[in-house]
């Protein structure tokens, strides 16, 4: 019989085999003295390795060879790699998020902290930023999954600040400054996500009413907004409810319209594209930014 | 479950790829849901298993971060946690590479999830050339194609050949 503890054998192991494995760290490919570490299946090496990796580190490697290439660009990779980030359950290991900070409603800036473990906080470009800090600055209407939906100097656009790449969204009927609520989210019913605006509308009667637009980032055939139905509260004219940005929780996108209506808390579903409502417990109800790349 | 804790002192031997045996208690050998399901069947804890992809010094390694998991109870999360970093902090890459094999193969989860993660923390700043070579993978680019998918995410090599 054998080691009977398995201490012991790693003791006296290590002694026999260790010079035999060593890893090559450095030298050029025509280096022979390189030793060969062990093959490790492709499918170990995506989906347990690159998978874990930050998105920098994987735009580098998208140059190793063409099957890595289009392999990393590949959605089903994004799937595997967002899952992993949001999962990542360590308090310490803010790797995969970051927080997005920038100053009041709109601002010139957008600083990223917490990323890639760097303790200061980065100014990030963001798309049709001004260099001189002149325009209108940027208004963040929401994020999913490590996109961002910004506005900025009247346009819109979704954004991954992780891979710096952004689509510019199609006018909507008003000018953007006119959209009085929003929101960003994901539709798992067609694997996509949506840009929801609210374009306000004023009646005599009952103050402001909202006709809603939605965007779909992939699927959409035609680049366009397509109006669905009417959000079903209004709003008085006089009181204050602008910049309001729906929050994406289960599926649904939330705005807290309690102080028109009593606590309520008014949510669209995505898939569906109905309205609902939830209880407010204003308590529970927090915007928060925190972004999977 | 129940059986796991009647014969709590059963042990199994295990055959690495070289030819070694090593004789395994029970409830640290169920930390390998491989090996869950085989005692789980038919297959008799009497004989000895073979593990022909994994050579002596892995499995020893492996049957190290079992012992250790298997014996703490829940409660000693943190605990758990420092010696799993302890575990890996000096292995170079070859012994992480066999450690993520046995891992997969044995379906060890958690030894998976630290080995994988420790190659990944290794490899994420090193340039892609030198991570081509770790995998051996074959460059099928042209410098010119290669130097056009490198000038799509310039930034991303700020600071690397």
């Amino acid at each position: 019989m054998g080691s009977s503890s398995s201490s012991q054998s790693t003791n006296q192991m290590e002694e026999d085999l260790l010079p035999n494995i060593r890893p090559k760290i450095t030298g050029t490919e025509e280096d022979s003295q390189q030793v060969l570490l062990p093959n490790l299946p492709p499918e170990i090496i995506v989906e347990e390795i690159l998978s874990r990796l930050p998105v920098k580190s994987l735009l580098r490697l998208r140059c190793v060879c063409k099957s890595w290439r289009s392999l990393i660009s590949d959605p089903n990779f994004a799937r595997i790699h967002l899952r992993r980030a949001s999962s990542s359950n360590s308090s310490t290991d803010c790797t995969h998020h970051r927080l997005l900070i920038s100053h009041g409603v709109r601002s010139h800036s957008l600083y990223s902290a917490f990323h890639e473990h760097s303790d200061a906080a980065v100014r990030l470009d963001y798309p049709g930023c001004d260099p001189r800090g002149l325009g209108d600055g940027v208004r963040i209407l929401g994020s999913c999954d490590g996109l961002m939906c910004i506005e900025t100097a009247r346009t819109l656009f979704l954004w991954n600040p992780s891979t710096r790449k952004s689509k510019r969204l199609p006018r909507v009927r008003l000018p953007p400054d006119h959209l009085s609520a929003y929101g960003f989210g994901y539709d798992a019913s067609i694997d996509d996500y949506k840009v929801v605006g609210f374009l306000s509308n004023v009646h005599i009667d009952i103050g402001f009413h909202f006709e809603v637009e939605v965007y779909t980032m992939r699927t959409m055939r035609t680049d366009s907004w397509r109006r669905i139905g009417d959000f079903p509260h209004g709003h008085h004219p006089y009181r204050r409810y602008r910049h309001c940005s729906g929050v994406f929780v289960n599926g649904a996108l939330h705005w807290d319209w309690s102080r028109k209506t009593n606590g309520i808390i008014v949510s669209l579903d995505l898939a569906k594209e109905t309205y609902g409502e939830v209880e407010a417990n204003l308590e529970s109800f927090q915007t928060c930014m925190t972004d999977d790349t | 479950m129940a059986s796991s804790i009647e014969n709590n002192n059963e042990k199994l031997t295990l055959k690495s790829s070289d030819g070694e045996e090593f004789l395994v208690e029970k409830h640290v050998a169920l930390q390998s849901t491989l090996l869950q399901n085989m005692l789980d069947s038919d297959c008799s804890s009497a004989d000895v298993i073979p593990l022909p992809k994994i050579d002596a010094r892995t499995l020893a390694l492996v049957l190290g971060y079992c012992k250790k998991h298997a014996d703490a109870s829940s409660s000693k999360q943190g605990e758990l946690n420092s010696f799993d970093s302890e575990f890996l902090k000096d292995m170079d890459m070859g012994a992480l590479f066999n450690l993520v094999l046995a891992a997969n193969f044995m379906e060890i989860k958690g030894l998976l999830d630290i080995a994988a993660q420790k190659i990944a923390d290794t490899i994420k700043d090193k340039p892609h050339q030198e991570v081509r070579e770790i995998f051996h993978v074959e460059n099928d680019y042209t410098p010119e194609e290669e130097a056009a998918v490198r000038e799509e995410n310039r930034w991303a090599f700020e600071g690397f050949p």
